[in-house]
């Protein structure tokens, strides 16, 4: 513990910390915020934030030192700063969306979520960096600038995520929260080494994250641990009356379940997921975290996803078509950026969305439009969608022949180079292709680090039945200490 | 199915996205490679697969009082431009003809 | 241009699109309040302003009033219905979509009966389908030069859209559907339908064919006919614009026509907004509409006596002819206040006539509906009472309505304090008359003389004498009676 900074410590070790007094929030503060200033001095910058909390942390952060101080108890995350992607409301920082057209741009509401952290005491301690409206896999489509790797910092973050990956993978803030719409948080948590958690589609309020691809887009933490996790989850989790399509479904505690161990459990190891041209050392460690499973009384069973080779295809028709309707908002009427020279309603359309979105924005919004338009909806959109239905109904035909979780890669590759895939739009599709199948069956997955190959480190995917997080978490939590106990390197 | 610059430039326009040459040039390959990719879903038999669309469970109802979530701030600090309690913007050209000339 | 709609052979096939906001507290998708009039973008919240991640929830209120309309126009109401996303750019559509349905509407295939008139018998007229959706804002393209306004007050007001199908003929018959359908939408309260607010807005869309023809030919949209009288007038320009058209060997093209009421003529749309694809998709931010089998039962149990039913039970129950009555049921609290006033007296004929007639004249000077004259029905019926058993004159009737409609008072009070009840008493009456004859001499010598038409003078100048009091039959006696005195003295002294 002596060789960690306080960002590096887990929630359940702040909260003892806080509690005895032995940390305090402003030190605690402090520290997360020199690691920031650290990781942008240091060789190339990380670039995890696009803004930071200042001064106004610092009366609240006196506060809760002196409740602690008079033996107050507080929320379940009192004091414990998170860093925040910048696609989800917060009131005083901007809220950007990684793109000129919202930049500097202060929501007027705060998203369901981060009222929920504010409640339970958390600090807000900046909004994290990300693909323009989270369309990437790389963090490089940001209109503020690339996020590097903290493991390396040649290679990206992943993404869209990549931000809040890098920010607790790097120790800048011991949890933060994403967003995932096709592996956005999993396959940045992958490539940083992190735990990145996609609940079920409804489980988390969607009201104030704003939205890339509606049907799938769902917002989860990335921490170190997945006890931290379960915890964070616990938190934000629940119905929410201004989410028509958030569910009521009870939360349970799930952080204080799951030392329960596995015995019994069935995974599920889907030969789709496995294909020949795999990455040999990426297959090697998910062999290994299968048999670690087995040897922790899981039941092993090979199964068959068999619309997987569809699943790219289907979700890139969804999602681009959902964001080309998302993305009409910016028009540069109410808010964001407008092109002063403008001289027609027209003109203030086309001039501010042409020149306030990226590339890869652009190029989304005109596939999805065009899969929406008249005559080719039938073939692209309405087709993609009955696909989806096909790939829900594999997942749906597993856990029925009693599958519990599946175990699958979280990306075929480890982390690639800055620039390697930014030319190749199709290229950068293609490493989402183990990830978005959660999100087009709505069910909940998580990616938890299982290894290190060629000194980056490979996350492992494990998803379950809607709702199911109890379980998905157990078994996450029951690899992590296995992999932890043999191989201790494996916590920096 | 292929993509050509023409259906660009008709998709651009539903969009009200200003496209340089460059960038025409360029979507138009783009979309081609990303187009032909899904292509794959196309052979596959869907008859019997009803569309994922919205989620079937019934939606949640709200009761009908005045409420809600309010606006922290007002909507003129958003606004790019703000005059007497509206939001402005430069005319639709299809009024011009008939209005005044735009300022500025 | 005659209201004709079939010149040279020709027929006019309509269809409507009408729109109806629906009277709720706050809007379709957030809690922001309903009010016409508002200082603008004062009524506005993160949903209504299509803030970044902002998200809809449906105001059950509006699901239960578009049922209620759905039912009482004959629709067969889903189950399970779906929202969709229209999407376009304007600028008083906040999210560059508005939330609508498509392909699955809450309500499909209904039919309203259009009575008979203008020489045409009743028929049905068919809908298509009927939906819930948002409005917009307001687009203010004359509040400052060169700029356009936006005010979203509006955006997120609930509505409901009804299509019927091309089945009437004439714009006439149109306007005469149109009227019956607000009227029909006003019983059952789900919309104050004022169409100079916009609660009650109407698109056509117009053809012509040959008579006999079966087929549909080109039609073109028309929009912006604030009025009756504008949709009448602008149909008809239309389909006159469509019979020159075809008479030149032309053909009519596709398009959206905008009325312009001062000008009396229809102008294509121009520029791009012309050229449509509204890329619907499901909502994926609102999961299925479910109407449960109950809330549909509850409101088949909340539609009211409709005003054909209420025309007809007022001819049975309270013997009107058919005029009196559908005019008593033109409005739900017009028939209300009557039926209360029929009820609270014993001549319903002599309640008709007052409420149609008398007070119908008092609240037209002021500009008033009847119901908004704080005259308590209960105190009609007093009057009417008074009047029928002959306490008061017909003329002090009107009078002491009047001042009932003025102080608020109720007609006995009136009475007492003012001193207007009816005079009989013969001494009264006799020194009035002795007065008028000996004020009017030479008239009294042309009555004489065989002018007897001059009796009325007599009666008004004595009438006037009482202050309206006297009891006119005796009055009249009494003069007759006093003027026969006069020629037998006159007589006797020859």
């Amino acid at each position: 513990m002596e060789t960690r900074r306080l960002t590096e410590l887990t929630i359940g070790e702040l909260r003892d910390g806080l509690r005895s007094r032995r940390v305090r929030a402003a030190d605690l503060l402090e520290a997360a915020l020199r690691a920031i200033a650290d990781s942008q001095a240091e060789g190339p910058a990380l670039n995890a934030f696009i803004s930071l909390a200042g001064d106004e942390l610092t009366e609240q952060v006196e506060a809760l030192d002196r409740a602690l101080d008079g033996g107050e108890e507080l929320g379940s995350l009192a004091g414990i700063p998170v860093a925040i992607k910048d696609n989800i409301c917060t009131r005083g920082l901007p809220t950007t969306c990684g793109s000129k057209i919202l930049e500097g741009y202060v929501s007027l509401y705060e998203a369901t979520v981060v009222r929920k952290l504010r409640a339970a005491g958390a600090l807000i301690l900046g909004k994290t960096n990300l693909d323009e409206f989270s369309m990437g896999s790389s963090t490089e489509n940001s209109g503020f600038g690339p996020t590097r790797n903290p493991r390396d910092r040649e290679r990206v973050p992943g993404g869209s995520s990549g931000g809040s990956a890098a920010a607790v993978a790097a120790g800048l803030a011991p949890i933060a929260l994403g967003s995932d719409t096709g592996g956005s948080i999993r396959q940045p948590a992958s490539f940083c080494g992190v735990v990145g958690l996609k609940p079920t589609y409804g489980r988390v309020s969607r009201y104030g994250l704003v939205a890339f691809a509606s049907s799938l887009d769902q917002i989860g933490p990335l921490t170190r641990t997945v006890e931290d996790a379960a915890l964070l989850l616990s938190v934000i989790g629940g119905v929410d009356r201004f989410d028509s399509t958030s569910a009521d479904v009870p939360v349970p505690d799930f952080s204080g379940q799951l030392d329960v161990g596995i015995e019994g459990v069935v995974v599920g190891v889907p030969r789709e997921y496995f294909p020949d041209e795999l990455d040999h050392g990426i297959a090697g460690l998910c062999r290994a975290a299968v048999e670690r499973l087995a040897g922790l009384g899981a039941e092993l069973r090979e199964i068959s996803l068999p619309h997987t080779d569809y699943a790219i295809p289907a979700y890139y028709l969804v999602a681009n078509a959902e964001a080309s309707s998302n993305l009409a908002r910016y028009d540069g009427v109410r808010y964001g950026l407008r092109v002063p020279s403008a001289a027609s309603t027209t003109a203030v359309y086309r001039e501010s969305r042409g020149a306030g979105f990226g590339a890869e924005v652009k190029r989304r919004i005109m596939l999805g439009t065009y899969g929406l338009s008249a005559g080719y909806y039938d073939e692209y959109y309405g087709r993609a969608q009955r696909v989806r239905r096909l790939i829900a109904q594999d997942f749906e035909q597993a856990f029925a022949q009693g599958v519990d979780v599946v175990f699958t890669p979280t990306s075929p590759t480890v982390a690639f180079r800055l620039g390697e895939r930014v030319d190749d739009p199709l290229q950068m599709y293609l490493s989402d292709v183990f990830t978005v199948t959660a999100n087009l069956a709505r069910l909940p997955a998580i990616s938890i680090p299982i290894g290190w190959f060629e000194g980056l480190p490979v996350g492992g995917q494990l998803l379950a039945r809607h709702f199911d997080e109890l379980t998905l978490l157990r078994v996450a939590s029951a690899l992590e200490r296995s992999i932890a106990a043999s191989r201790p390197d494996l916590g920096a | 199915m292929t993509i050509d610059r023409t259906d660009l430039e008709r998709i651009a326009e539903l969009a009200r996205l200003q496209l340089s040459e460059e960038e025409l040039r360029k979507f138009t390959r783009d979309c081609q490679a990303i187009l032909a990719y899904f292509e794959a879903i196309r052979g596959l038999d869907v008859t019997d697969a009803a569309p994922a669309g919205a989620l079937e469970n019934p939606t949640p109802m709200r009761e009908d009082s005045v409420g809600g979530d309010r606006l922290e701030r007002a909507p003129a600090e958003i606004a790019p431009a703000w005059r007497e309690g509206y939001f402005v913007l430069p005319r639709l050209p299809a009024m011009d003809a008939e209005g005044e000339g735009a300022e500025e | 241009m005659s209201s004709v709609s079939a010149p040279q052979g020709y027929e006019t096939v309509i269809g409507l699109e009408i729109h109806v906001q629906l009277e709720t507290r706050s809007k379709m998708f957030c809690g922001c309040r309903v009010e016409f009039g508002a200082p603008p973008n004062t009524h506005v919240c993160p949903v209504c302003l299509g803030l970044p991640g902002a998200l809809p929830a449906v105001n059950e209120e509006a699901v239960r009033l578009a049922v209620l309309a759905a039912l009482a126009l004959n629709c067969k109401v889903h189950r399970r219905s779906v929202f969709a996303r229209k999407n376009y750019f304007y600028p008083d559509l906040p999210k560059g979509y508005q939330i609508s349905q498509y392909d699955r509407p809450l309500a499909t295939d209904g039919w309203l009966e259009l009575p008979a008139g203008d020489g045409r018998p009743a028929c049905r007229i068919h809908f298509q389908r009927l939906h819930v959706e948002e409005d917009s804002g307001k687009s203010l393209h004359d509040r400052f030069p060169g700029q356009t306004a936006v005010d979203l007050n509006r955006a997120g007001v609930p509505l409901i859209e009804v299509v019927t199908a091309p089945d009437l003929r004439s714009p006439a018959e149109a306007r005469a559907f149109l009227g019956r359908l607000k009227q029909t939408l006003e019983y059952l309260e789900v919309s104050d339908c004022n169409m100079e607010e916009g609660s009650l807005r109407v698109d056509a869309n117009v053809s012509v064919r040959p008579h006999g023809s079966v087929e549909f030919p080109t039609k073109t949209e028309v929009k912006n006919m604030n009025s009756f009288s504008q949709l009448e007038k602008a149909l008809t320009y239309e389909a006159a614009r469509h019979i020159t058209i075809l008479e030149s060997g032309g053909r009519v093209q596709h398009q959206t026509m905008l009325w312009d009421p001062a000008r009396g003529e229809a102008r294509p749309m121009r520029g791009k907004e012309e050229v449509h694809d509204y890329r619907y998709f499901p909502e994926p931010d609102l999961p299925t509409l479910e109407v449960a089998e109950g809330t549909v039962a509850r409101a088949a149990e909340q539609i009211p006596e409709l005003p054909w039913e209420k025309m007809r039970r007022f001819q049975a129950d309270y013997g009107l002819p058919a005029y009196d009555a559908e005019v008593l049921s033109a409005t739900r609290p017009l028939a209300a206040y009557y039926e209360a006033v029929a009820r609270a007296c014993s001549d319903p004929k002599a309640a008709a006539n007052w409420v149609m007639v008398e007070v119908q004249a008092v609240a037209n000077e002021r500009g008033l509906a009847v119901t908004d004259l704080g005259v308590e029905p209960e105190q009609l019926a007093e009057l009417i009472e008074l009047v029928g058993a002959g306490t008061l004159s017909k003329l002090l009737g009107k009078q002491v309505l009047r001042r009932m409609v003025e102080t608020g008072r109720s007609s006995a009070q009136i009475i007492d304090e003012e001193d207007l009840r009816k005079v009989s008493d013969e001494r009264q009456i006799d020194g009035w008359v002795s007065e008028v004859i000996a004020e009017h001499p030479k008239e009294v010598e042309r009555y004489r003389k065989g002018e007897e038409k001059l009796l009325a003078f007599f009666i008004g100048q004595a009438m006037h004498k009482s202050q309206g009091k006297a009891d006119p039959d005796r009055l009249r006696e009494a003069l007759r009676a006093a003027m026969g005195r006069l020629n037998d003295e006159s007589g006797g002294s020859a």
